[in-house]
């Protein structure tokens, strides 16, 4: 008990220091504007938000060629950025990724005098984007992770200019229904190109048949997004899932009861995690097992079961039989008992 | 055996509540934002607001025949009135609201849906970033092929997760707060273990837990920094009872439970402290930690009583059980991550992950049986007294190294290696000290090292396709029970084409697993290597030639095979032999939609599963085991929407679910769900649709 009241002043005080830290840094004045980044790089996206002027001539400069452009990017929150206390002295909206536009308005034919997206690989593109966005806890390993990796970039899945979304059509009753211009849903929120998990599914088909197998978690359905189990921005754990609670894997967020500990615990549920039995997405199997019977999942790992087996009492634990076909029929507290070591209650 | 009439009709109602209050609320909110809130429909503003919203509620029919149980596990759509997919959104033209200047409310689900949520997102860019999601899911399990369907469900889980950022785009500070609850309730069937048989017990499961977590991360110094502090309370009243004669699953022996009632709640408390730091030094070194140190509590104190009869025929009179428990797990999780851009093409990248807990569990148990013999004469009461402890302790750590390149526009690769090292402990002991006293010491302890490998491609033949690869290759860590380490073999691929109406898919992964044992049979000599191969191949392809026709489709191939040696008795004899299990599914699904006339929208699908399983594999002795699970399953859908005008569609559809498997008895299902139901939509382009 004691060491809780200690983690507890512990985060209380980090967090005191912390903001006493900052204010005594200066930081709270800087919301207002006070201090600037230095340094631009004209033929580089800029690392950091650059300073206005000189080269840079806003964005309007830039609707009167790039009329469509300027429209859906108007609404986005790249664009709101300018009215944002801490970034008014900073360049923001179109500038801010592709360059200082002024030698490409008087010279709009050469390709060399702003900063193009085209041709470039989605590493490339991805580092403009993570010179503002890498720092943030859920970006911060995209660097190291399977998208980047496989050069997935976050321009394959985020619209930064705001895409226009289709026109509505019918759609499934049972999942749900494509993004359009009147079914913006979360695509709206996180500039996506679709809402998820359309946008998953487009490459990771394979999920799709596992969704809707007979037992699955309701992603299709809307209930629960992909990103709720997995950072797509990639992360420390395997699969690049999320962490549940504190240093919980994902599952024990919504599944409470299996978060323990317990007396005597069941050692996959901590050293492999639950899909060593059950497959998140979907299964035909109940409780989304791995496996048609409980037994075959179990002897995976214990099949010298029977080694236990005393002489001559040929039916306990006889696998052939009904009755053992399910362990959990005995072993029914099986992710972990706080009454019995053999997890019978 | 559940009743849901009056829980189903008091659902919708109050979910159409839910949904009065919510469309009530909203226009509230449109009130209290604008000076002039007359809304005209016609170019979709609200004040400075522009309201792009749809909704839908309707009516869906249920014509079922086959088992209700196996349909209600997998489907579990009811007839009655359902709210389908909703949308309300509100934005700022000009980018500035007073209160937000983004909403979203987002809705599915709710009335005779199964599963149902709300999400409502809120935002003020440069002030705040809220964001809450309520879930409400349904679960039914009744089937005849999981636990002798002993273990059977009705309950609802109401899932709740609301976070504030505020000053989500200071780059110098901003401020997390959230909260999050679960609660899961309701009734089904459990077992228990008792006189050397087992009994299906009623039970009314019962838990909730409630977070908390507050943080604030920024930039300091240079470095991206976070600090987040959470806590949660969870606790467990389920409550578990036999009230009427029970002969239990084992028709060998004698035992019956008359009665039996156990409340077991279990108070857990955990709290958590998570550290980040991150820096891109000079546009080449990048270097992210995380720390994370948790502390979660549990104390647990079971009360059983049973009566009836043991497995020699006596009566039991009173059987209680007395267990007490604590248990208190610390964990210290820390990963770091650095990659250095050596060029603008080629990086190298470390990842080290440190994860320590230790457990510590120990339980005081204690029984006291009252009984009479087969004929009503007292026996010696009997009183047990045991307890047991349990120390575990697990440390492990993990680095990977990879290099990656990116030779051109058109080709990366990356290499790698990664090393685990484990150290795994079990010690404590099982004692008691009524009616005797014993000690059995309890120790396990291993540590072993793994090592992989794993390398990958992306190829860009054309500005349209491009293709990806990986390969690992290795050990992976396995449980205590089975220390040796897995031995696996995983290979993907993924090729995308995306030319301008066409997209095609095609991916494929392998994966080779084999799990050792280090026991052996003394009598036997074999090692034990359970070895599972697992395929699968997918495809799809989807084709939006114009806005008013589109076409989908794609097959996805799974197939496992696990075959595991074990040992049966066969007779009185042990005796080798194996257990295998396949897996062969296929599934297919073909969508589309067009919009044959500016009035008429028409959709299909359709989508079907077929698992062949063993096929013709038969066993050819009682000892070689044969497990699968065929099964078909095809759901159907079809859907038109009609325009009646601007804002309004009428919309009818019809669902088929078809299920099959060869379970005995039958628990074969066939549903038919038509609907209909009112879609309105909002907002200036609302004729545009």
């Amino acid at each position: 008990m004691a060491s809780i009241t200690l983690i507890k002043a512990g985060v209380v005080s980090a967090f005191a220091i912390s903001l006493i830290g900052l204010g005594a840094a200066g930081a709270f004045t800087t919301v207002h504007g006070d201090r600037v980044d230095e340094g631009v790089n004209a033929t580089a996206p800029p690392a950091a938000a650059p300073t206005p002027g000189g080269d840079y001539v806003g964005s309007e400069a830039c609707q009167a060629c790039h009329e469509d452009q300027f429209k859906n990017f108007a609404s986005t929150k790249h664009a709101k950025l300018a009215e944002v206390h801490s970034w008014k002295d900073k360049v923001v909206g179109c500038e801010q990724c592709h360059g200082p536009g002024k030698a490409h308005m008087e010279d709009a034919t050469d390709p060399t005098k702003i900063i193009s997206f085209k041709g470039k690989n989605s590493k490339e593109i991805s580092e403009t984007c993570l010179a503002c966005h890498a720092g943030k806890e859920n970006h911060n390993n995209f660097r190291r992770g399977e998208h980047w990796r496989n050069d997935v970039g976050c321009t394959d899945c985020h619209s930064p200019h705001g895409a226009p979304l289709g026109d509505s059509k019918a759609d499934s009753v049972s999942f749900i229904a494509e993004t359009t211009h009147q079914n913006a849903g979360m695509a709206s929120i996180a500039m996506l190109k679709q809402s998820e998990p359309q946008l998953c599914i487009s490459c990771h088909s394979e999920t799709k048949s596992q969704f809707t197998k007979p037992f699955h978690h309701k992603v299709l359905e809307g209930t629960m997004k992909c990103s709720d189990c997995h950072n797509p921005h990639g992360g420390f754990e395997n699969k690049q899932t999320r962490l549940g609670f504190g240093a919980d894997v994902a599952c024990i967020k919504c599944h409470a009861d299996k978060q323990g500990p317990f007396v005597f615990e069941h050692a996959p549920l901590k050293t492999e995690g639950c899909s060593a039995c059950h497959s998140p997405h979907g299964s035909a199997n109940p409780k989304m097992l791995n496996r048609s019977t409980v037994r075959q999942l179990c002897v995976e790992c214990h099949s010298v079961i029977t080694e236990q087996l005393a002489p001559g009492v040929p039916s306990f634990h006889n696998q052939a039989t009904v009755r053992f076909k399910d362990c959990t029929v005995c072993h029914s507290a099986i992710h972990g008992s706080n009454s019995n070591n053999r997890f019978f209650r | 055996m559940f009743a849901h009439t009056d829980k189903n009709k008091k659902f919708w109602r109050s979910s159409l509540l839910l949904l009065a209050a919510l469309v009530l609320g909203l226009t509230g909110t449109v009130y209290s934002q604008t000076p002039t809130p007359t809304p005209d429909p016609h170019d979709g503003m609200v004040g400075s607001y522009r309201v792009t919203a749809t909704t839908e509620i309707g009516y869906r029919w249920r014509s079922l025949t086959g088992s209700l149980e196996k349909y209600r596990s997998d489907l579990n759509y009811k007839a009655g009135i359902r709210s389908f997919d909703t949308n309300f959104l509100m934005e700022t033209e000009s980018g500035k609201g007073k209160l937000f200047d983004t909403l979203l409310v987002s809705n599915s689900g709710w009335g005779s849906d199964p599963n149902g949520f709300v999400r409502v997102n809120m935002e003020k860019t440069g002030y705040y970033d809220f964001t809450s999601t309520v879930r409400q899911i349904t679960y039914f399990n009744n089937l005849i092929n999981h636990v002798l369907n002993e273990h059977t469900q009705d309950t609802k889980n109401t899932l709740g997760d609301f976070d504030l950022k505020i000053l989500p785009q200071n780059e110098l500070i901003r401020f997390n707060l959230g909260g999050s609850f679960t609660h899961y309730k309701g009734t089904g069937l459990w077992t228990t273990r008792a006189y050397s048989d087992e009994f299906p017990v009623n039970a009314d499961f019962n838990n909730r837990s409630n977070d908390m977590r507050v943080g604030a991360e920024g930039t300091l110094f240079g470095f991206d920094w976070g600090v987040t502090g959470g806590f949660r309370n969870f606790n467990e009243r389920s409550h578990y009872f036999i009230t009427t004669l029970n002969p239990g699953n084992n028709p060998a022996n004698f035992a019956v439970i008359n009665t039996l009632d156990r409340t077991f709640p279990v108070n857990g408390q955990s709290d958590f402290t998570q550290g980040t730091l991150h820096r891109m030094f000079g546009d080449r070194f990048d270097f992210t930690g995380k720390i994370i140190y948790a502390v979660t509590n549990t104390t647990s104190n079971m009360f059983e009583l049973i009566t009836g009869r043991d497995n020699s025929n006596n009566f039991v009179d009173s059987d209680t059980f007395t267990i007490s428990g604590q248990a208190k797990r610390i964990q210290t999780r820390g990963d770091l991550g650095a990659t250095w851009n050596v060029t603008d093409n080629f990086r190298i990248s470390n990842t080290f992950s440190f994860d320590q807990f230790a457990i510590n569990g120990a339980g005081a148990f204690d029984e006291a049986l009252f009984r009479r013999n087969a004929i009503g004469n007292p026996l010696a009461n009997s009183f047990t007294r045991t307890a047991g402890l349990r120390v575990d302790k697990y440390r492990r750590i993990t680095n990977t190294i990879e290099a990656d390149e990116q030779i051109n526009n058109k080709i990366g690769f990356h290499i790698g290696y990664r090393f685990t090292h484990r150290n795994s402990t079990i010690t404590g002991f099982d004692a008691q000290s009524l009616p005797t006293v014993t000690n059995t010491p309890i120790s396990e302890s291993e540590v072993n090292s793994t090592h992989s490998v794993l390398a990958g491609m992306k190829i860009k033949p054309t500005k349209f396709w491009a293709i990806f690869w990986d390969i690992e290759h290795g050990q992976a860590d396995n449980v205590f029970t089975r220390n040796e380490n897995y031995k696996y073999t995983n290979f993907r691929v993924r090729s995308n084409v995306n030319v301008k109406d066409l997209t095609f898919n095609v991916s494929g992964a392998i994966r080779n697993n084999e799990n050792p044992s280090n026991d052996f049979i003394t009598s036997l000599t074999i090692d034990y290597v359970t070895s599972i191969r697992s395929r699968f191949f997918s495809t799809s392809a989807e084709w939006n030639p114009r806005s008013r026709f589109s076409l989908g489709g794609g097959y996805t191939m799974r197939y496992i095979t696990s075959h595991t040696p074990i040992i049966l008795p066969v007779g009185s004899v042990q005796t080798q032999g194996t257990s295998d299990y396949f897996v062969r599914d296929h599934f297919v699904y073909i969508d589309g939609s067009v919009k044959p006339f500016s009035r008429l929208s028409l959709y299909g699908s359709y989508r079907f599963d077929r698992d062949k399983g063993q096929g013709s594999r038969v066993s050819s002795a009682i000892q070689f085991l044969i497990g699968s699970y065929p099964m078909d399953f095809t759901t159907p859908e079809f859907r038109a929407a009609f325009r009646i005008n601007r804002y309004v569609d009428w919309d009818f559809g019809y669902q088929f679910y078809d299920y099959k498997d060869i379970q005995t008895p039958t628990q074969n299902y066939r549903a038919h769900l038509p609907y209909t139901s009112i879609r309105i939509y909002f907002g200036k382009d609302a004729g545009a649709r």
